[in-house]
């Protein structure tokens, strides 16, 4: 392509009807960090660990006056503990963006995720040895890259089976709301 | 160059049709049809993309072993641009008029033919030095999954990357967007109207402490 699709850009993408889902997953997935429920079994006999660390960027599901949303950027001091945290949660704010560290026993990913488009940012492969036959790193860290999308994939199947079950609208959510608030009450108390 | 990268960000896509086989040489020759071409001393061109690899960042070379890793194909974009400051511009239209002018009887003016033709002429000759700034894509193509992964997160850069892989291979491309994810999933018929219902959730509570009342149409199931 030389010069003349210089200007030529990809049409825009609409707008995801379901980019919600993301900000509830990291969500949810932080209720299930704190509640000690953070590996998953993702099939074939597989598991899968997932941390969350901040930095951390929290959104409101509502427009404001302007029609933008709200947001709140927290870093340093821990602030998945913190009572801003829980507030913002109480207030109806979701996260929208944190560190996820993923595990699977012997390798360990690092990246910003970004729940809003579902993008892995700034994502660091494990260095691993030299694939012995082909002696091909390439191939290792491209398959480290997939690795991370795949284990990502797979965690959000979990969250999406139960976001569509029919305890989820019933007691899931009721659980999730006594965890905010108990998260509120216990940093106040 | 430098090894294929450790980290980086992604912006992924599906790739439509069927799976590539990543054997195929006809991939390769789409790659080279698409090469990127330097725009070197060039006084007109002032930007070019296309293909290269790490190996051969010139794109003059792609060698089976540079672009096939397993079921991967990698390469990269490159996209040069040359830019010539528009001071410097000025300044140099500025010098030419000054010495066309020399000589000229005073008060008259110059022709707007040759005024058009010094101030062309200044741009030719800045273009033809400027040195372009250049931009890599690392592009990488699973062909067991049928998924591109485009190391960029910048809405121009991607873009640009996947029209030029659209060009390239005549594939089309999917955004991996939350609703395309959402899909590819195997879902029986309960779940998919349920996931076509669903509607955000929040985890607001009432001043008093008490569970408010959640938002949507899950709400509504909830009580």
């Amino acid at each position: 392509m030389h010069n003349d699709n210089k200007n030529r850009r990809e049409p825009a993408a609409p707008r995801d009807e379901r980019a919600f889902l993301g900000e509830e997953f990291l969500t949810w997935l932080w209720w299930r960090c704190d509640s000690g429920r953070a590996e998953f079994e993702i099939g074939k006999g597989e598991n899968v660990g997932v941390a969350l660390d901040e930095p951390l960027l929290l959104k409101s599901g509502d427009d404001d006056e302007n029609g933008r949303r709200p947001e709140q950027i927290m870093k340093f001091g821990r602030p998945l503990g913190s009572l801003e945290a829980a507030a913002a949660l109480a207030r109806g704010k979701r996260l929208a963006r944190a560190k996820l560290i993923l595990g699977d026993g012997t390798r360990e990913w690092n990246c910003t995720f970004d729940a809003e488009t579902f993008t892995l940012r700034g994502i660091r492969v494990p260095e691993a040895d030299v694939d012995e036959d082909t002696g091909d790193s390439a191939l290792e860290r491209a398959s480290g890259f997939e690795q991370a999308i795949r284990y990502v994939d797979a965690v959000f199947g979990v969250f999406l089976a139960d976001r569509v079950s029919p305890e989820f609208r019933g007691a899931r959510l009721k659980q999730m709301k006594a965890w905010a608030r108990e998260k509120t009450t216990a940093k106040m108390g | 160059m430098s090894r294929f990268r450790r980290s980086g960000s992604i912006t992924r896509y599906f790739v439509e049709g069927e799976g590539a086989d990543v054997s195929d040489v006809s991939l390769i020759k789409s790659l080279e049809r698409e090469r990127f071409k330097p725009l070197e001393n060039s006084a007109t061109e002032t930007e070019s993309i296309g293909w290269v690899t790490r190996e051969s960042p010139g794109g003059s070379r792609f060698a089976v072993e540079d672009v096939i890793h397993g079921h991967f194909l990698i390469f990269t974009m490159r996209h040069d641009r040359k830019r010539v400051s528009p001071t410097l511009l000025k300044i140099q239209i500025a010098g030419d008029l000054r010495a066309a002018a020399t000589g000229r009887a005073e008060g008259k003016q110059m022709p707007r033919a040759q005024k058009k033709q010094i101030i062309e002429e200044a741009k030719r000759k800045l273009t033809s030095r400027a040195l372009p700034t250049v931009a890599l894509t690392d592009v990488v193509w699973n062909c067991e999954n049928s998924e591109l992964y485009v190391f960029a997160t910048g809405a121009a850069v991607v873009e640009q990357a996947a029209l030029l892989f659209r060009e390239t291979f005549k594939r089309d491309l999917e955004p991996a967007s939350i609703t395309a994810i959402s899909n590819r999933y195997k879902w029986n018929d309960a779940q998919k109207r349920a996931l076509a219902e669903l509607s955000p959730f929040d985890l607001k509570t009432s001043a008093r402490g008490g569970v408010a009342s959640p938002v949507g149409a899950d709400a509504e199931a909830e009580e």
